[in-house]
């Protein structure tokens, strides 16, 4: 990765990972050869389609891979200490459900529907610490405060909020054991556009009150350029893009990440023609030894059905150490496509 | 004149809230609920029109009604001047294969059994058509599922989300509709499928003779399919008019909530934001008066009475107090905005 990573700052450091599937067909490579880090304080953004492996890469943070899915290379940190590698051993195992808080993919429908969210909340208290019922109330209604939901509320049942409510809610009792890093997959989906606004204004009031770091997982760039700042682009496993929000921007480098950009509707530009991506993501059997990406690029010659593309530093005329900068690509032909694309304005 | 399909006029739909044994052990009158309450809207032959509006604002019941699944309450909706309430057996078949609808999500409303072939062979023979291999390859091509071999044996299972949407089109244009109503056809969508399914659409549309109701609720997407717009707040439609001109300029307080809630996808971009807390509910309180008030910013004493449609411009209307033609002062204010803008 570019720059030198400052450990105590590193919360978490996933390094070289790849993770299998056992699949009829052969082994399925869902996640290849990712490298990728969270600082402290961070908001980091993983963008992708469906399918591209970015559920399978925070299973794995989590412990939580299916029966059949198997860590072959590669480690996990947080805060320096090994979480998990390719023995699949757990290690720090208490430490990790405190530290690390996890939003899973429509998580709002999982919150029990016949019991109240003090109670809830107490479950949770009886699990990681010794509070009692009256301890946890009072801090529910802290987190309430935070997540701006009325604070005498707390002891309603979860049909009585609205989507919305239900995902700040969740938000609130992932917060309750005071994490040092929340991961978010796919917050703001199934939500319509108010209620996905209030999730975002509160998930970064949070970030400012609480100096908390969230992976946020999405299939919607918009949301990252909205409240990330950083960003992570992962397309059928590899990790394609990476680097600080507004430099990954204005100086995007890999095709898919420019095509995904001009896929999304921007409502400042309503008669902008909406770019397509053509095709479908590779099922990726057996060997990862091309560009995963190469058979939609319109970019794409020989050679990229032939190596691996690994991530590297795009060149800057800026002064190189400062963090802004930091922006990684894997594509052999980035600079030809970034002079393409952005021409010679630098 | 007489191409206008469909004429929505004052259609009310009042649904009774449940109610508790209690209740009705008291005989209480139950609370009612107004899910669409005095909706006038005309679709003429080959126009689009968008209706926006947050969960619970009403949109899929006014589909609804449309489609007859229900009776509206209160007023009518016309097919080429005709009452829907009203029609014989055979004009309501006519208008039933004239009037098709794509769904909001691709992965529940396909047949699994069905293979593409006979998911769009079906609604020809309900209807009676012929329902010959050319036609099926026909839609197929149309609908951008190429080459057609490929697909007509193909189960739901084999499909993405985007070619099942595909599908979901073909089946309602194979009939040669004069209008679709669109529910949310790209919501379920990645942005990479969303992106061809909106490019689709709109293609269709300025090919074929036909017309589109698209309800969503993501306002970024309309200008793709629909260069009418109509803002749809708890029942009521509080803002109407061309696409851009509101996107560019709207004028009631919800509109630009809603407009201001969308994600500009460009970190350099640092919206204001107007947070509207809150969900659109249906209350007691708001039966009577402007619905939006407990949630707006510029809540005056007058917005207690029901405002009135006004008109911003020709086709550009508004029903809120704040460009209410009898509040003098305010309405030197908005036109001299109005002007600047332009």
């Amino acid at each position: 990765m570019g720059g030198a990573i400052n450990m105590s700052d590193t919360l978490l450091d996933v390094r070289n990972l790849t993770v299998k599937y056992k699949t009829s067909n052969g082994m399925l490579t869902a996640v290849s050869n990712a490298s990728f880090t969270v600082e402290e304080g961070q908001f980091l953004g993983l963008v992708g389609e469906s399918g591209c492996g970015k559920s399978t890469l925070v299973k794995t943070i989590m412990g939580a891979l299916d029966n059949n899915g198997k860590i072959t290379d590669g480690k996990i940190y947080f805060q320096g200490n090994k979480i998990i590698d390719a023995n699949n051993e757990l290690t720090n195992e208490k430490g990790k459900w405190t530290d690390i808080s996890w939003i899973p993919q429509a998580a709002m429908n999982s919150l029990d529907p016949i019991e109240r969210i003090n109670k809830q909340a107490y479950t949770i208290a009886k699990a990681h610490t010794d509070l009692s019922q009256t301890q946890v109330d009072e801090k529910l209604k802290e987190m309430f405060d935070i997540v701006g939901i009325p604070k005498n509320r707390i002891t309603d049942y979860p049909h009585q909020f609205s989507g919305g409510m239900k995902q700040r809610t969740l938000i609130a009792l992932s917060l309750f054991l005071e994490p040092s890093l929340l991961i978010a997959d796919e917050p703001t989906t199934g939500l319509d556009v108010i209620m996905q606004d209030q999730v975002i204004n509160y998930l970064e009031e949070i970030q400012d009150e609480l100096n908390l770091s969230v992976l946020i997982i999405t299939h919607d760039i918009s949301v990252v350029f909205e409240m990330c700042d950083w960003i992570a682009v992962m397309h059928s496993g590899q990790l394609v893009e990476e680097g600080h929000i507004e430099r990954v921007y204005d100086q995007t480098s890999h095709p898919y990440s420019i095509l995904l950009q001009e896929s999304l509707p921007d409502l400042r530009h309503p008669d902008q023609e909406l770019k397509v991506i053509e095709g479908d993501p590779p099922q990726n059997i057996g060997r990862m030894n091309y560009c995963s990406f190469a058979n939609r690029c319109p970019w794409e010659i020989e050679e990229c059905t032939a190596v691996s593309p690994s991530l590297e530093t795009v060149s800057s005329n800026v002064e190189e150490d400062d963090e802004q900068h930091d922006h990684n690509v894997a594509c052999i032909r980035k600079d030809t496509v970034r002079s393409e694309i952005h021409g010679g304005e630098r | 004149m007489t191409n206008e399909i469909l004429q929505l006029e004052n259609v009310e739909m009042r649904y009774q809230a449940d109610q508790s044994l209690f209740d009705r052990v008291l005989r209480r009158d139950p609370s009612v609920i107004p899910a669409v309450d005095g909706v006038s809207l005309t679709i003429e032959q080959n126009e689009s029109h968008a209706v926006i509006g947050e969960s619970g604002c009403g949109k899929s019941t006014l589909i609804e009604l449309i489609s007859g699944l229900h009776e509206p309450t209160n007023g009518e909706i016309q097919y080429h001047g005709k009452s829907i309430s009203e029609l014989s057996h055979e004009e309501k078949k006519d208008y039933q294969l004239n009037v098709q609808m794509i769904f909001q999500d691709p992965y529940n409303s396909l047949n699994p059994k069905f293979s593409v072939r006979e998911s769009l062979q079906e609604p020809l023979k309900i209807h009676g058509i012929d329902t010959s291999e050319k036609k099926i390859i026909d839609i197929c091509e149309k609908v951008e599922l190429t080459p057609p071999e490929e697909y007509l044996d193909k189960k739901p299972f084999q499909l993405s989300g985007g070619e099942r949407q595909r599908v979901s089109i073909g089946r309602a244009l194979v009939v040669e509709p004069e209008v679709i109503l669109a529910d949310e056809p790209v919501s379920m969508l990645d942005v990479s499928t969303q992106a061809s399914v909106l490019n689709l659409l709109s293609n269709l549309l300025s090919q074929l003779d036909v017309s589109l109701l698209y309800i969503s609720h993501d306002l970024s997407t309309v200008p793709y399919v629909s260069e009418k717009l109509n803002v749809m707040y708890l029942g009521r439609i509080v803002e109407s008019g061309p696409t851009h001109e509101i996107l560019n300029n709207s004028m009631h307080p919800y509109t630009q909530a809603l407009v201001n809630a969308v994600p500009i996808p460009d970190p350099h971009h640092d919206r204001e934001r107007i947070l509207l807390e809150g969900t659109a509910e249906h209350s007691e309180e708001l039966m009577s008066g402007c619905r939006f008030r407990n949630r707006c910013s510029e809540v005056m004493e007058v917005c207690e009475q029901t405002p009135e449609k006004t008109h911003l411009s020709q086709d550009h209307t508004t029903a809120c107090h704040l460009h209410n033609d009898n509040n003098e002062s305010r309405v030197g204010e908005t036109t001299k905005q109005h002007k600047g803008r332009n």
